[in-house]
């Protein structure tokens, strides 16, 4: 509350307080210190009260504490605050305080849109259906959108969900609120596709119509035109969104729209309103762009089916025939229809067959052809007119056809009935210069592509006055063109001409024929005016002389081929004839007119080509430059002589036979080529699989390699078992060392034990004969150097010291000698010993063998005694067992082991 | 043509898998070997719309076609919302595709409405010998998400009729079912113009421009 009055005196006393900025920096300073919500509420109504008057303070010092605030979202009332504050400081309108060339909105812009998450906190508060909050949240968007469009859209598109929260706003009930929603629409969906694609996704065509329901169709106010102008965004040049329009038959909303324009028109019974006429015209629009010629083919005959099969053709056509329309609209209509129809057979039959209320009963197509040669009608309707009858000829043979069937002499119908074609002939003869051009244009459309329909064409005789006898069409179109006058009569005569002339060689010959035809045409060509209009006649002349040369059958033996590219040569000269040709392509209007098929006009002034001429120019020049500029006449102006020709012609033949051969030699050649190719080909792939083999064979043999160290059972081939053969080999060889070595060993160990096993006694013996003999001499008679270790080898050994060894070894063995003895003396002593136990031994076997005698015989004498008394037993009845059976055995096993270890 | 009921889809998943093939498969009967990616032209989402029946009753399937590019993340996301079907499509000869599915998922079920029918398609099935992504993985990671999964091929047309029919046979039921609130059009389906009271010809009310009229 203090802060309050606080703010009071600064409203009512600007006076006393002599620098906004200050307050405006003391408010700033509330809004981001303060804690209570209140208090903080109170400081953004405060800077928003001074956002209008003095934003570039505001702005300048508030801009990041407001965006703070935004983000935070305190509370309702205080967002609005905020968001009125945003859209002053960022408004794209210049207030009278601020000086001219100070685009303060929009540098705001640029700093607010460098965070978008700014943006997104706006979009975010949409949400709010308070009126306060979501009517300034739109209004800011749309100020940031105006100031920066392009970055605007891609954030707004980053935003998941921000196109569709924009969209969820159309079905706002408060019409305010989706207004505004509706106008930021349009200016977002502003060339960007990706936008346009996600309103049509998310039903936007629907809600559009809805909305243009809802507003009463033509007769609703401005946002009627605010819908078609959003729906036109999202259909223009985007194929996409045509196909969504028509996939969701939205094309069957369009009609009531007709329906109710007519209505009310009848209703009003008077002109239509300001906004009607843009309604309807956004409307008209809307219909074009979906069937427009600029359209892929396949998104246009879909769509003009559609058309028609919603009923909205017959709707137009109705509306076109109304009175009361207004003029720019029934140009627009005439054009609607027009690119509804063309070049689509069903539409085009349809409209054909439409009639006018008027007596008598007149088709439509008379009816608007009538109006196009009538001067007095505005120039758009007229040449409006010219593109529908293009568009109802266009692709159309039967059309084509009947217009000019309707012109020969053989209908006798055509007299009481006004045809088109008359029409046509009619505006030829008129005194209007453009009713010349448009009707010579239309006729030339009745031609396009019908070869036929120009040898019909020029059996057309005219009957100029009652006592004059008919000429041909061609003669007074021809006429016309000689007569001179104004440029868009000639401009157009020479159209139709040319159309007419154009592939069909009888017309040319025709023309040929025509006194004079060829004159004119060479004079004006080679005519030096350099006015700019003039320039575009001649050059048109030079293009129809040149079809003259290009479609010439050489019927008239005084206007052939030759004999015209002659003439040219020489009265006009080549480069001449080609610049001149040349001539209409530099052309501004030429270039528009091939663009698009509808001639644009402002004033009648404007019109000075037809699109499809200036497609059949395009397709012509290049071929007409060549015919007439031959390439095998270098000479040029000078014209050979007989004989000359007569070379020329032998060189000719010549020249085709030569060409007959290199024809021959270069299929010949070609077929060589393509041999050698294959051959190469196969080589190759040959090379390729000798080196595949090589490698294979290459791996092979690593891997063969490994093997054999693995294991040896394997294939085995020569190198390996020449390897393992050479380590047999090497073995053995090793071995017969070894074997070399060991007997080397034994010897030197023989030569050892020779040595060693010499006895003591002749050791000394060896060393007196040594030592007799003297060492010196020894030495003396060594002389050579080989024999010096020979000598070392007798020197080193002292004879005394070698055998000093030997002595404790034969004194040990000696011992050991003596010990044997002694042990020997003692063995035999044991040995008497032994023998006396033996003998002793030996005594006791024999007596022991003979008390076993005994025994034996004691014991047979018992079995004896046994068996008795057994067979007693048996003869007594008693029974045996078999136990005491083999007790006796048992007992006679035992006596015989008793025998044999006795025996041993 | 009339019809019961208009299901909207989308094609979501990374770029190269053939999202705008299996539209085309779907919508024309014809594959288009040449890859020329959905962003290359001026758009980034292409559109295609197909009739088929379920349990007797003519369905209208519009198919929203988008760029997979990572660029074009942001702009895919604003089409969740009004679909009442996404077909998620992974590459089975690109394992890093398969690697992004969870990502796509995450964003399909942050930005769309809960009821929304996902159907896993495995692409390429034609391509057996370069398959990176075993069959039983795709239908381990829909089984763990709660989602249908199929494998396709959008060259040979091998299960593409399946793909889409079936996953407007789930809307079907999850409509018969009463989950779908049909009268709310931003769930991605509307009800068709035979659906309708008959009065519907002559408009009265604000909602009936939307709908009524015969289909053309």
């Amino acid at each position: 509350m203090d802060y309050f009055f606080g703010f009071k005196s600064v409203i009512s006393q600007p006076e006393a307080e002599p620098s906004p900025a200050d307050t405006v920096l003391r408010l700033v300073e509330r809004v981001t210190s303060s804690t209570l919500l209140e208090d903080k509420r109170d400081a953004c109504r405060a800077i928003k009260a001074l956002s209008k008057k003095y934003r570039l303070e505001v702005g300048a010092h508030g801009l990041d504490a407001l965006i703070e605030v935004l983000i935070a979202q305190p509370d309702l009332e205080t967002s609005s605050f905020v968001l009125e504050t945003l859209c002053n400081v960022t408004s794209s309108e210049v207030f009278e305080e601020e000086g001219v060339g100070a685009p303060v909105g929009e540098q705001f812009t640029e700093i607010f849109l460098k965070k978008s998450e700014n943006v997104i906190s706006v979009i975010t508060l949409l949400d709010e259906y308070d009126f306060h909050v979501r009517l300034p949240a739109i209004r800011l968007l749309m100020n940031l959108l105006n100031n920066k469009s392009k970055e605007m859209q891609e954030i707004v598109l980053a935003c998941p969900m921000g196109v569709a929260k924009l969209i969820d706003i159309l079905s706002d009930s408060r019409d305010f609120v989706r207004n505004e929603a509706l106008l930021l629409l349009i200016q977002l969906t502003k060339s960007n596709a990706n936008i346009q694609n996600i309103i049509a996704y998310e039903r936007g065509f629907d809600q559009l119509f809805q909305v243009v329901h809802s507003e009463g169709y033509s007769d609703g106010g401005i946002v009627v035109d605010d819908s078609l102008q959003l729906m036109l965004n999202l259909l223009k040049r985007n194929a996409s969104n045509q196909t969504v329009f028509r996939e969701e038959s939205c094309m069957k909303h369009i009609t009531p729209f007709f329906q109710s324009c007519q209505q009310s028109e009848v209703d009003a019974g008077g002109s239509w309103s300001i906004q009607k006429i843009s309604n309807v015209h956004s409307m008209l629009q809307v219909v074009r762009t979906l069937v427009s010629p600029a359209n892929a083919t396949q998104v246009v005959s879909p769509a003009q089916k559609n058309v028609a099969g919603c009923g909205l053709l017959s709707e137009l056509c109705a509306l076109l025939m109304s009175p009361g329309v207004p003029a720019d609209i029934l140009s627009e209509i005439i054009c609607t229809v027009g690119e509804s129809i063309r070049g689509c057979r069903s539409n085009q039959e349809f409209f054909g067959q439409v009639m006018a209320s008027s007596s008598p009963p007149r088709t439509a197509l008379v009816v608007l052809l009538m109006s196009m040669v009538n001067e007095k009608q505005p120039v758009p309707l007229r040449a409006a007119v010219l593109y529908c009858f293009e568009c109802f000829l266009y692709k159309n043979d039967v059309g084509q056809g009947q217009i000019i069937q309707a012109l020969l002499p053989t209908s006798a119908e055509a007299m009481q009935q006004i045809s088109a074609g008359q029409l046509l002939c009619g505006g030829l003869f008129s005194t209007d210069c453009l009713s010349h051009w448009l009707s010579s244009v239309a006729l030339s459309h009745a031609l396009v592509s019908n070869t036929n329909n120009r040898e019909l064409l020029l059996r057309v005789h005219l009957a100029i006055a009652k006592d004059v006898a008919p000429v041909s069409l061609l003669q007074q179109a021809f006429n016309i063109l000689q007569m001179g006058g104004k440029l868009q009569t000639r401009l157009g005569i020479l159209t139709l001409l040319s159309t007419w002339l154009a592939d069909s060689p009888n017309s040319v010959a025709q023309f040929l024929k025509l006194p004079n035809a060829v004159a004119f045409l060479t004079a004006l060509v080679a005519s030096n005016e350099h006015d700019d209009q003039e320039v575009l006649v001649q050059s048109l002349c030079a293009f129809l002389l040149g079809l003259c040369v290009v479609y010439n059958n050489d019927a008239n033996s005084n206007f052939s081929k030759e004999s015209l590219c002659q003439l040219i040569t020489k009265r006009i000269g080549v480069e001449t004839f080609v610049d001149k040709l040349a001539e209409i392509a530099k052309h501004e209007v030429y270039s528009k007119a091939l663009k698009h098929p509808q001639i644009r006009i402002n004033t009648a002034a404007d019109i000075q080509f037809d699109h499809e001429f200036c497609r059949l120019y395009k397709g012509l020049e290049g071929v007409i430059a060549k015919a007439v500029a031959p390439p095998t006449s270098p000479k040029g102006a000078e014209s050979p002589s007989e004989s000359e020709l007569k070379a020329v012609a032998k060189y000719k033949d010549v020249i085709r036979e030569q060409d007959g051969q290199i024809q021959h030699l270069r299929q010949r050649l070609a077929a060589l080529e393509g041999d050698h190719i294959a051959a190469q080909s196969k080589i190759e792939e040959l090379n390729v699989n000798v080196q595949h083999l090589q490698d294979q064979n290459t791996l092979l043999k690593a891997q063969r390699n490994n093997n054999v160290i693995i294991d040896e059972g394997e294939t085995s081939t020569p190198p390996s078992e020449s390897s393992t053969d050479k380590l047999v080999k090497e073995l053995e060889a090793l071995r017969l060392d070894n074997e070399r070595l060991r007997g080397q060993l034994e010897q030197q160990q023989q030569a050892a034990n020779h040595f060693v096993g010499i006895p003591p006694a002749n050791g000394g013996g060896i060393a007196v004969e040594i030592a007799s003999a003297p060492p010196a001499s020894i030495m003396d008679s060594f002389t050579t150097h080989e024999d010096v270790q020979l000598c070392s080898f007798f020197r080193q050994p002292e004879p005394m010291s070698y055998f000093n060894p030997l002595e404790p070894e034969l004194k040990a063995v000696q011992s050991r000698l003596e010990a044997m003895e002694t042990e020997l003396g003692d063995s035999q002593q044991r040995l008497a010993h032994c023998l006396t136990a033996n003998a002793e031994l030996k005594d006791e076997i024999e007596r022991v063998k003979k008390d076993q005698e005994d025994l034996l015989v004691l014991l047979a004498d018992q079995d004896g005694k046994v068996l008795k008394y057994k067979d007693r037993l048996k003869n007594l009845g008693q029974t045996v067992s078999e136990d005491e059976d083999d007790e006796l055995d048992d007992g006679a096993d035992e006596e015989l082991q008793f025998q044999i270890e006795n025996s041993v | 043509m009339s019809y019961a009921y208009l299901f909207k889809y989308i094609i979501i998943g990374d770029t190269g898998v053939g999202k705008s093939c299996l539209l085309l498969q779907f919508t024309d009967k014809r594959f288009q070997p040449v890859h020329d990616l959905t962003i290359g032209k001026q758009f980034c989402v292409e559109f295609g719309a197909r009739m088929i029946t379920i349990d007797g009753k003519q369905i209208k399937l519009q198919i929203w076609d988008t760029a997979g590019q990572e660029a074009f993340r942001s702009i895919t996301r604003s089409y969740y919302r009004g679909a009442a079907g996404a077909l998620l499509v992974y590459d089975i000869t690109r394992r890093d595709t398969f690697n992004h599915l969870t990502t796509w998922l995450e964003d399909a079920r942050q930005h769309s409405n809960s009821n929304m029918v996902i159907m896993l398609i495995g692409n390429k099935s034609d391509l057996e010998s370069r398959r990176e992504v075993k069959k039983e993985e795709g239908e381990a990671f829909a089984r763990e998400h709660g989602l249908v999964f199929m494998e396709t091929s959008a060259k040979t047309a091998a299960n593409v009729e399946e793909a889409f029919i079936n996953t407007a046979r789930e809307i079907y039921e999850k409509i018969q079912e009463g989950v779908f609130d049909i009268n709310n059009e931003a769930n991605g389906i509307k009800l068709g113009p035979q659906h309708l009271p008959s009065n519907a010809n002559t408009p009265s009310g604000g909602a009936s421009a939307s709908q009524g009229g015969a289909c053309c």
